[in-house]
């Protein structure tokens, strides 16, 4: 298999009860959790939302948004993947009393394949075609999720996305690799006096390197496993 | 394991191994009769303890066998991989200095190992150790005893005649600044949240002396001189208490900086021309050229266990080392170059000198 | 159930499509234009306490579910990136020892190996980005990160970004919490009794 890295990125959502006004630029300069001209890029942006409902903001590395439900923030560069979960940590330090229910690790990674010849083996190796032949015209795999025990002792369960792309010039495959956690399964850690959020920023602190580098041998060993060309 | 000595020690035979890759060291000693005693942990390059390697090589009951772990003073180097010792070491007494039951103290293990700053330190090292002791507390009593045994100076901490094992420190002065210092090292609200490091004040380390009959062996620990009579080398010179001999062998303090050195140890603590050990400490480039100068002008007999100065890193891939090079002015490996400087008598023969073994990278200058 | 509980377990189940809402899935800057008009429609609608908060949230969601409907039939296919592609050769983590001058000195841990040994490291000032001097203070954690970057005719090009931790400051939550923790620990090791 000739499959390259097209785009790799990192995702961490934090599902609770948000007060979106909060997370203002102005706010992550208070706190000295992005470089002052993060900030400042962050407020000239155009992708800049401020409203009581929903925050967006970007920067050159991240993307970040909060609703009232969710907490959102993308770091677009494997080199970023760190002060992502820094940031992510420190916002729930800073917001400990914000009531936090779920939590999602996530990584993206995007390989780009050489023919659309190995796409059709990656399919035919995953949902075999015959399964569907006899009761459908032509059928092709649109998405596959799956689910398992997670990496780490503290998440409920690992979920891993795979969803083929691809045109005549460009074939390829993503795979989304997320780590849930609950915090209704975490209450017994929180009853030493610690909140669901100062619980989740410590866990994104400890989890972060092995959820991630998990998804990177998950993706290599899959990819491993697809049959090559016949001889 | 590399750079280690092998063959279990007789019975009747004492050892003192002093162990230093080039950032920490560990001092072990076999008091006779198969029992051991751990001064100090620093770990490998794999970053696993050398006492626990090195026993296990010797093959030690680490259980059994390990009967103390003692560490002179929290700082990394001094301390990396004692948790891991101690829990090996099922039925050992943990010493530390007498300062170490400061509720400031406890109260910085906590801030910094929830912080989660970075890696492994010395803080997590001591709070594991105490989670450790927490946890060996007997079930069935309410009362029982698990703290550490906390050390002071003219304390005999292991009689087993003609051995006997004394701290000649911490000083009551001592302790009261070392726990004043943990209280200066508190951070305040709203500050920012940093490594603790080691540069603070080595006063309130354990001074060793272990005579045997007719022999002595000091080991300095970090300790340090300072211009106060009731702190540093002058409250252990100026002791009427202590045991008025002289040893022979001496593990050099604070890697032989020039600040924990003074001619009167070389007059009144040691013999003539000490067999004298020092153990680099990289991070601070100690040994200086200047400071083995000076050491070298005291005794004929100095060693170190490992080159003060570390091998150049060299990745597999060319474009790591191009990478950082554009950037880095020095680099080099804290802990290549590891080495043990090895000491056995005779417990029963006082006429049976000091017999030196260099392994590894340890070597005399 | 609460509430949140529901959100929570709707999450944890079939959470997959509503957070791809913010992915690359079609032109972004329309979807936020929109998206912008839709926060001044509804910042004009008057705002009450209680359950018409929740409502007017309810509503603002439904609105945002249609425009991400809106966006579903685009292809799956990811932004197209530029040909550029970087490559992570190695990330350390750092420890600043002493800064002298115009010299930092600090110790390497390598997050890719943490078995492989650590460096001593001196470097320049120079090499810190500006926005990060002020943090630059005996204990301060860094990243390191050794990168390969290939354009498009496969030149390479290798180089190193130095980007400092940010951690929030020592909260009072923090230090009460420790403060409670060393009470009980001292407790238990040393009977609580006076230093």
């Amino acid at each position: 298999m000739a499959e390259t890295l097209k785009a790799d990125t990192a995702k961490i959502v934090v599902v609770g009860d948000f007060n979106p006004a909060i997370f203002q630029p102005e706010w992550f300069r208070r706190h000295s959790l992005l470089r002052d001209a993060e900030v400042a890029a962050a407020t000239e942006s155009d992708d800049l939302i401020l409203s009581r409902r929903l925050v967006n903001f970007e920067t050159d590395w991240l993307e970040f948004q909060v609703t009232p439900q969710r907490l959102f923030a993308k770091a677009t560069r494997p080199s970023h993947f760190r002060p992502l979960r820094d940031l992510v940590a420190g916002i729930l330090q800073v917001a400990n009393d914000t009531p936090v229910v779920f939590m999602g690790l996530v990584r993206i990674l995007i390989r780009g394949l050489d023919s659309r010849e190995e796409w059709h083996r990656i399919e035919d190796t995953l949902v075999p075609k015959e399964m569907w032949a006899d009761s459908l015209e032509d059928p092709g795999m649109l998405s596959l999720e799956i689910a398992g025990v997670p990496p780490s002792e503290r998440a409920t369960r690992e979920v891993v996305k795979l969803t083929p792309f691809g045109d005549d010039e460009d074939v390829g495959l993503s795979f989304e690799v997320r780590v849930e956690y609950l915090a209704e399964e975490l209450k017994q850690a929180i009853e030493t006096g610690e909140t669901a959020a100062g619980l989740f920023s410590k866990i994104i602190t400890d989890d972060w390197s092995e959820v991630s580098s998990h998804a990177d041998s998950l993706v290599a060993d899959i990819l491993d496993k697809i049959p090559g060309d016949e001889p | 394991m590399e750079g280690t000595s092998e063959g279990a020690p007789a019975p009747e035979s004492i050892e003192v191994s002093i162990f230093g890759p080039g950032v920490g060291e560990c001092s072990v000693l076999h008091l006779g009769d198969g029992k051991w005693f751990v001064v100090d942990s620093c770990t490998d390059k794999r970053g696993d303890p050398i006492a626990l390697n090195y026993l296990r090589k010797l093959g030690v009951n680490i259980t059994e066998d390990v009967t103390d772990i003692l560490v002179t003073h929290w700082h990394d180097d001094h301390i990396a991989g004692v948790a891991e010792l101690f829990e090996a070491a099922d039925s050992a007494t943990f010493h530390c200095p007498s300062a170490f039951d400061s509720r400031n103290l406890l109260q910085l293990l906590s801030l910094q190992r929830g912080a989660k700053i970075s890696g492994s330190s010395g803080c997590d090292e001591l709070a594991n150790v105490f989670e450790i002791l927490r946890e060996r507390k007997p079930k069935y009593s309410r009362t029982a005893k698990v703290g550490p045994e906390l050390v002071k100076a003219d304390q005999v901490l292991v009689r087993k005649p003609p051995l006997e094992l004394h701290a000649l420190s911490p000083s009551s002065t001592d302790i009261t600044n070392a726990r004043h210092d943990f209280a200066e090292l508190l951070p305040q609200f709203k500050s920012p949240k940093r490594r603790l490091l080691e540069w603070y004040e080595n006063d309130a380390s354990i001074v060793l002396l272990l005579v045997c009959g007719e022999r002595s062996v000091l080991l300095g620990a970090d300790r340090e001189t300072t211009d106060h009579q009731n702190t540093g080398w002058s409250v252990i010179l100026n002791s009427s208490v202590r045991p008025q001999v002289k040893a022979g062998v001496y593990k050099v303090p604070h890697h032989g900086s020039e600040n924990a050195d003074r001619e009167e140890i070389w007059t009144e603590l040691l013999e003539k021309d000490p067999l004298s050990v020092v153990a680099p400490y990289r991070t601070s480039g100690l040994p200086r050229k200047s400071d083995i100068k000076r050491l070298k002008s005291r005794t004929t007999q100095l060693y170190l266990t490992a080159p003060v100065e570390g091998a150049e890193p060299s990745h597999s891939s060319t474009g790591i080392d191009e990478g950082m090079r554009a950037v880095a002015r020095q680099r080099q490996l804290l802990r290549s170059g590891f080495g043990q400087v090895r000491v056995r008598f005779d417990r029963d023969d006082d006429d049976d000198g000091f017999n030196v073994a260099c392994f590894g990278s340890a070597h005399q200058i | 159930m609460s509430s949140l509980d529901m959100l929570a377990v709707e999450h944890s189940t079939g959470i997959s499509e509503d957070w791809e809402w913010f992915e690359e899935r079609g032109p972004k800057e329309q979807f936020l234009r929109e998206l912008k008009m839709l926060e001044d429609r509804l910042a004009n609608l008057p705002i009450s306490e209680g359950s018409a908060e929740v409502d007017l949230n309810q509503l603002l969601m439904k609105e945002m579910e249609r425009l991400w409907e809106s966006w579903r039939e685009h292809s799956l296919k990811p932004d197209s990136r530029p040909e550029t592609t970087v490559d992570i050769l190695k990330e350390w983590e750092g420890v600043v020892l002493t800064v002298s001058n115009d010299d930092v000195q600090a110790r390497l841990t390598d997050m890719n190996d943490p078995a492989n040994q650590e460096e001593l490291v001196t470097f320049g000032l120079d090499a810190i980005s500006p926005q990060d001097h002020e943090l630059v203070e005996p204990g301060a954690v860094f990243y390191w990160t050794v990168l390969r970057e290939t354009d498009a005719f496969e030149n390479v090009r290798n180089y190193s970004q130095i980007r400092f931790r940010r951690l929030p400051a020592w909260s009072r939550g923090d230090l009460e919490r420790a403060e409670t923790e060393a009470e009980q620990l001292h407790e238990e090791l040393f009977g609580g009794r006076d230093e």
